[in-house]
């Protein structure tokens, strides 16, 4: 029997290759299956869920949602009560998340702009503070800045979730990397010659430099902001002025412990926009990281 | 001309303003209630020196909650870099040539993105002891199956594992991505002056790619131990803050918290602040030490 022998080398290479796939598969399943049964089960009624493990959709997308919102039914006299409005929360987020994200943006290219392009005294040591607190989680401070914002009378507003992002030192730091990999203080020579107040070059001609910059940034400020759960919870006391993971967070009581459909449904709301940003945007957050990387 | 440098505090001054106010003065201001006996249950306020430090560090469940923490945070960075490390090596690798590797990327690194609060409930859901897909999957359904459903979030060990399982998913994308752009860093001639040699893959791995990707552990490391240390969102929204099976999920964050704005004890509450503060950066210092130590001789 005459069989085209392999080389010992290609059939372990083989063999290694389809181990690597099969284990890179096996770890993209892991990751994508949570959110998939999430989404299948959002559309399914508690009987059906409560039956075992579908990866197909079932029936009860609207009912699922209707209980969201409105509460659940009562079988005997046929109304709803308890409902969560998590498209408040959406609308609350986006608006919180958004101001913080362009507050964040403009300033800290101002920041960023004033630390490359001018060398004055103590900028070494400025910027050395920016980089020491990068590394100070807020819980240190979580106490004190309560504290600050019930005595600034900021207390139940989005104030303290939105004016703190005028000093976001990481975005300073990444900027700067960029601002100083990319252009050099001589460009301004030019500009000045011909006359132009420093702050009008920034704006005509720094902004629109750095734009790329601000917007990979922005994506990450405005999931940071989107995303964040102990800054709300410490400073916002009313339902109606909720960001999305106080509503979330809700979720877990016993009307959606009991209706897991509904259950599913809220979550899907909260995590399905950040699918459609990450497909959207994915070539800048990706590559956003690996500038991150590269320059550290 | 001369004078155009001092523009530069102009263009900075926003920032330091708003950066003094919400970043320093927070800081200072929790270290200042620390001294004291602050309570929102009392209107009288006395300074009390280190008073509450003393009372946090004889307390048990201070240091339970710090137990916790680093139960949870171990397996989850051991199991983190593992793995990290492995996909990282496997998608730069050039006789692999893994197709689709830019795919696997963006895929390892999406649950990074996701909510910590909406993680939170999806793993409560799924962990759950009579609905959740869990024991669905392990076990089937109906009512025999149901009589051998584990109670996953019951049992203190498997608890504080499934949030570091959870941390895991979240980030070895996040740090595989690290990982691999230090590998892309490496000059291609050492690995073919390695190859020349007839080195294996193996001792290639371990003489050429572990030891200068020394700063990315460094920096994975340390990232890494600040926000394992500071864990909150996800074992506070699964047991609602009440630290779960015999307090086995209660982290030093959650035990401040509830110290602070559950009863109402600022001051102690500000003093387990800085009390975590401190020790995280000692086991940092530590951290890096044994790092710099072992790259030396390694």
């Amino acid at each position: 029997m005459k069989q085209i022998k392999f080389k010992r080398s290609g059939n372990s290479n083989l063999v290694v290759k389809t181990t690597s796939y099969l284990f890179l598969i096996l770890m993209a399943l892991i990751c994508i299956v949570p959110f998939y049964l999430m989404l299948v089960n959002a559309t399914r009624t508690n009987t059906q869920i409560d039956y075992g493990v579908s990866l197909l959709p079932g029936t009860a997308t609207v009912e699922n949602f209707k209980t969201l919102f409105l509460g659940r039914l009562d079988p005997r006299s046929g109304l709803r009560g308890g409902g969560l409005n998590i498209l408040r929360g959406f609308l609350n987020s986006f608006i919180v998340a958004g101001s913080a994200t362009v507050l964040a943006g403009y300033f800290s290219a101002l920041t960023a702009w004033g630390f490359s392009m001018y060398s004055f005294r103590g900028r070494k040591i400025l910027f050395g503070l920016i980089l020491a607190v990068i590394m100070i989680p807020p819980t240190v401070s979580v106490i004190g800045f309560y504290k600050l914002i019930v005595s600034l009378g900021m207390y139940d507003t989005w104030w303290p979730l939105i004016i703190p992002a005028i000093a976001s030192p990481y975005t300073v730091f990444f900027l700067r990397q960029y601002i100083s990999s990319s252009l050099h203080p001589a460009l301004l020579e030019a500009a000045r010659i011909d006359g132009a107040n420093e702050f009008i070059i920034f704006h005509k001609l720094g902004l629109p430099l750095i734009t790329p910059a601000i917007a990979t940034m922005s994506i990450f400020g405005f999931l940071f902001s989107w995303n964040n759960y102990l800054l709300p919870l410490t400073v916002l006391n009313s339902q109606e002025k909720y960001t999305l993971p106080l509503l979330i967070q809700m979720l877990n009581t016993t009307t959606y412990y009991r209706d897991q459909g509904a259950l599913y449904a809220g979550v899907a709301i909260s995590i399905v926009p950040i699918m459609i940003a990450f497909i959207v945007f994915s070539r800048y957050i990706m590559g956003g990281l690996s500038f991150g990387a590269i320059k550290e | 001309m001369k004078d155009v440098n001092k523009y530069g505090y102009l263009f900075i001054l926003p920032f330091f303003v708003i950066f003094a106010v919400f970043s320093l003065y927070p800081i200072i201001n929790t270290f200042i209630v620390s001294l004291t006996n602050e309570d929102m249950t009392r209107f009288d306020i006395d300074f009390v020196g280190l008073k509450n430090y003393a009372r946090e560090l004889t307390t048990p469940l201070f240091w339970k909650s710090f137990a916790n923490t680093w139960i949870i945070w171990l397996p989850n960075i051991i199991l983190q870099l593992s793995f990290a490390l492995l996909l990282a090596v496997m998608l730069t690798n050039r006789r692999l040539n893994i197709r689709f590797a830019g795919g696997f990327r963006a895929i390892y690194f999406f649950p990074s993105l996701v909510t910590y609060a909406s993680v939170a409930i999806l793993a409560f859901t799924f962990t759950d002891w009579q609905n959740g897909i869990l024991n669905q999957l392990i076990f089937g359904v109906g009512e025999a199956a149901k009589e051998q459903y584990i109670f996953w979030l019951n049992d203190p060990d498997i608890a504080r594992f499934i949030i570091s399982i959870i941390q895991t998913w979240l980030w070895f994308g996040n740090s595989m991505i690290l990982f691999m752009a230090g590998i892309l860093a490496i000059p291609e001639s050492y690995f073919e002056a390695a190859t020349v040699d007839g080195a294996s893959s193996w001792n290639v791995f371990r003489s050429i790619t572990l030891p200068l990707l020394t700063p990315v552990m460094i920096y994975i490391g340390i990232t890494s131990l600040i926000g394992g240390m500071n864990i909150f969102d996800i074992p506070w929204i699964m047991t609602r803050g009440s630290g779960g099976p015999e307090q086995s999920m209660m982290t030093t964050v959650m035990y401040m918290y509830n110290r602070a704005f559950s009863w109402g004890a600022l001051g102690s509450g500000s003093s387990v602040a800085f009390l975590l503060f401190i020790l995280t950066g000692i086991f940092s210092i530590i951290y890096l030490k044994i790092i710099s130590r072992n790259s030396e001789t390694g």
